[in-house]
């Protein structure tokens, strides 16, 4: 796991409010704490710029519900449901009620 | 590994060679159309499915310099073969390709950050480069003003303010490029990321830098550059590494040493670098925040809509095929008619014998068997060329990732499967779109398998023999529909099932990340998408063009040149005495004449390599229902399939022209099996239909996948597994179907 501050001391306790993104529900805007480095399409998608740290709106679900569009800064990234179920975020504010649905 | 100081001389000697680089949709190959025009020549790297666009562009100061553009890629780490080409084209590592002498990075100004992630390592790799900071005017729609300047001030190399579509800024930077920037540092500016390292990484990087040195893999300022490169790439042994094993090994050793994974220190490299980006971005080079396009969000909420999405996804797609099924046949069927028109010219021109027929019948056919194809080519990139830039491909592959996941194959391999059933030439060239090699492979091998609209012809001539129109199923469905529409199923569950195959087996390979952005729409460009076609179309006509004239020929030779002496004597004394004979009005001589003509045709057909050949397969297509006419009749088609039809009509007599296919079903019905029993029977029909729909029997299919695989290898296999595949299956039905006791 890459987390914000250790990169190499994985520990799910300290983030205890760190949720899967994949349980998240549309419209939710979200800080991204924790991935999990182990997985190549992950570390592709790091590069791409969803890193520790960044903020982003999970946007849409495809119609056969994956994969996941995330709004980031400059640009929006689809992700797969099970890419996303490894992604540890903190929800930032309540859901809108103005989701696309 | 960094460029020497050069001599005046040296440089004046040699050509300068600039590669262009940047993130996918970063307008790379916008700005390389803009630099070269239409000098461009496209070739395939060597072994890989990989394109290189190479061309040339004249300085304003008479100097020429060769421009190569490199393959889109988000990072440098060499996990594609996209990103181990680019990776080792910049630093001169591949083989045939001199290192260039410049590198531009196209960067995206509307989202900076991520595409001054490969920016920064190429910083890294200390070689000179210029930034194209493109998309201007995107970055300004979306309320974000970008420095050009306090850009370039804190990477320390030169940045250019670009809007590459409509070729502002072009100006500047051919003015930068014939000034020859060097890649030293503009010291002034932020520190390059490789001299600032995080202490997780700065250790082992110096280790093998300095292994590196030590051991002269490296010279000493590139060195940490090239050892953060090795400690993140593929040191996990999948078909991208290319790297030699002395380094690798040299890597290995470091990574234990301070107990890394590759994959770890990408992770935090990645995040790294992120951060400090942070602090380039800092430095006032961007200000204002993003303002997401309101445009693309409101037409994302229809074309992404869980129930309008897939709906409009449909149309599209629809259209396309329709335009590629039907718009396309009045351009072909031009093309026919002017090939026509040319072979009655050129008939009238040449003395009668061998050599006009070949020409003919071979080589003026085998132009038109080329350029039928371009019409269908043509229409389908114009429409992939469109709905890419305007950025809907994207979206395609957003809504089909899960149903073509569970096949294993990408959701960009849609489209090329459904323009396959027009016709598989153009839908194997559109499998450009597909990033993962092995995904792309498997896609191209079951395209053939697709009806194409050239069985079509050959599905008409046997279910129309072998079935009357007043056959009903439960008196209400004509049989002969529902078995042209259970031709069309069956080869869709066939493709289906060898994709799954072949996924699983020869090209078995993990599920590739799915690196899919949804950009925002725009206009398309024009000459973007003009040049394409252009370059698609000059491809094909070339590339996979000679190979089926070649053939056409080749195989007209088989149909026609005689093997050993026959005397065909007495066809001619016929002739002499239908023509004598005065109890005959014109029209009953002429059809006594055509009469005789025909036989004589089909006699001579016996005594060509085809008519041997038919022969000498006949014990192998006898379990299938099949005799040797049939078998001169699929090799024949071999050429294209719907000469399956005239070459029945030869063998059996009936004259070549293909309007009268109720003569070759009246003649098809009439024959008999040696044992006296029709030979045309519904079960014999299906088997044949089944052989057509899985045969590869076409030439310029095998043609188009050579060019598009760089090789014989995968053309082999195609034919070997789609023939195979169509003999058991007719064999399934044609002994299933007497087992069962249908004859």
């Amino acid at each position: 796991m890459t987390t914000i501050d250790t990169p190499l001391t994985a520990n799910f306790s300290i983030h205890s409010c760190a949720v899967s993104l994949a349980g998240m529900p549309l419209g939710t805007r979200f800080r991204v704490i924790a991935i999990d480095e182990t997985r190549e399409s992950l570390l592709r998608l790091m590069e791409m710029g969803l890193i520790p740290g960044v903020e982003g709106l999970l946007e849409r679900t495809a119609p056969l519900g994956t994969p996941l569009s995330l709004r980031l800064p400059g640009c929006t990234l689809a992700v797969r449901r099970d890419d996303a179920e490894c992604i540890r975020v903190i929800p930032l504010d309540p859901p809108t009620n103005n989701t696309p649905d | 590994m960094s460029l020497p100081a050069k001599s005046p001389v040296s440089a004046l000697c040699k050509r300068r060679l600039i590669a262009i680089a940047g993130n996918p949709n970063a307008g790379k190959t916008t700005l390389f159309n803009a630099l070269t025009g239409a000098r461009q020549k496209v070739s395939n790297y060597p072994g890989v499915t990989v394109e290189r666009k190479a061309g040339q562009l004249k300085l304003a100061a008479g100097e020429t310099v060769d421009v190569v553009d490199l393959p889109g890629c988000y990072s440098l780490a060499a996990r594609s073969p996209e990103e181990q080409i680019a990776h080792d084209v910049i630093l001169g590592e591949m083989p045939g390709e001199p290192k260039p002498d410049l590198v531009i990075v196209v960067v995206d100004a509307s989202n900076l950050e991520r595409n001054l992630f490969l920016t920064s390592q190429l910083l890294d790799l200390k070689i000179p480069i210029i930034v194209a900071l493109n998309m201007m005017d995107v970055a300004r729609e979306q309320g974000r003003k970008v420095s050009a300047e306090k850009l370039a001030a804190a990477l320390g190399c030169p940045v250019v303010p670009l809007v590459a579509r409509r070729g502002e800024g072009i100006h500047d930077l051919l003015h930068l490029i014939g000034a020859r920037p060097t890649g030293e540092c503009a010291c002034g500016g932020v520190p390059r990321f490789i001299d600032c390292l995080p202490p997780a990484l700065e250790p082992s990087v110096q280790a093998l830098a300095e292994g590196l040195v030590s051991s002269g893999h490296a010279q000493r300022e590139t060195a940490r550059g090239e050892a953060l490169w090795l400690l993140v790439s593929s040191l996990e042994g999948d078909d991208a590494a290319r790297i030699s094993p002395a380094l690798s090994a040299l890597a290995r050793r470091v990574l234990n040493e301070y107990q890394l994974t590759p994959r770890q220190v990408r992770a935090i490299e990645t995040s790294a670098r992120y951060q400090y980006l942070n602090d380039v971005m800092c430095r006032g080079v961007a200000e204002g925040k993003h303002r997401p396009s309101r445009f693309t969000d409101r037409l994302d909420g229809v074309l992404l809509h869980k129930v309008w999405g897939p709906i409009s996804f449909l149309l599209v797609m629809a259209f396309v095929f329709q335009s590629i099924f039907s718009w396309a046949s009045p351009a072909m069927d031009g093309i026919e008619s002017l090939m026509t028109a040319l072979a009655a010219l050129v008939g009238d021109l040449l003395p009668d014998g061998m050599f006009k027929e070949m020409l003919l019948e071979g080589a003026v056919a085998g132009v038109g068997n080329v350029l039928v194809f371009l019409p269908q080519i043509l229409i389908l990139f114009l429409f992939i060329g469109f709905l890419e830039d305007v950025g809907y491909m994207a979206r395609a592959a957003f809504l089909m990732d899960r149903i073509m996941a569970r096949v294993g194959l990408d959701g960009r391999a849609f489209l090329p499967l459904l323009s396959s059933f027009a016709c598989a030439i153009p839908g194997i060239m559109a499998t450009r779109t597909i990033a993962a090699r092995k995904d792309r492979l498997v896609t191209i091998l079951v395209a053939p398998l697709m009806s194409c609209s050239a069985r079509l012809p050959v599905y008409t001539l046997i279910i129309g023999t072998v079935f009357t129109a007043e056959q009903r199923l439960f008196g209400v469905y004509p049989i002969g529909g529902l078995m042209l529409l259970g031709m069309y199923f069956f080869s869709i569950v066939a493709g289906i099932t060898m994709a799954a195959l072949f996924k699983r087996t020869v090209l078995r390979s993990p599920r590739p990340p799915l690196l899919l952005e949804l950009p925002s729409y725009k206009l398309p460009s024009l000459k973007s998408v003009l040049l394409n076609l252009y370059d698609r179309a000059r491809l094909f006509v070339i590339r996979a063009g000679t190979v089926i004239l070649a053939a056409t020929i080749i195989l007209w030779a088989l149909m026609h040149v005689p093997v050993g002496h026959q005397d065909f004597s007495g066809f001619e004394q016929r002739r002499l005495s239908i023509r004598s004979e005065p109890a005959l009005d014109d029209a009953g001589r002429n059809m006594l004449l055509q009469f005789v003509q025909s036989e004589e045709d089909a006699a001579r057909v016996q005594q060509t390599l085809a008519g041997k050949m038919g022969k000498l397969i006949e014990p192998v297509i006898a379990p299938l229902g099949f005799d040797w006419k049939i078998g001169v009749g699929i090799i024949a088609s071999f050429a294209a399939r719907e000469v399956f039809v005239s070459g029945l009509s030869v063998v059996h007599g009936v004259g070549g022209s293909d309007e009268e296919t109720s003569s070759l079903r009246d003649a098809l019905r009439g024959e008999r099996r040696t044992d006296g029993s029709l030979m045309f029977t519904p079960l014999l029909g299906l088997s044949i239909l089944v052989f057509f729909v899985l045969a590869c029997q076409c030439v310029s299919t095998v043609a188009i996948v050579r060019r598009e695989t760089g090789g014989w290898r995968w053309p082999a296999f195609m034919i070997a597994y789609m023939t195979a595949l169509a003999w058991l299956g007719s064999f399934a039905v044609y002994q299933g179907g007497r087992l069962l006791g249908f004859s």
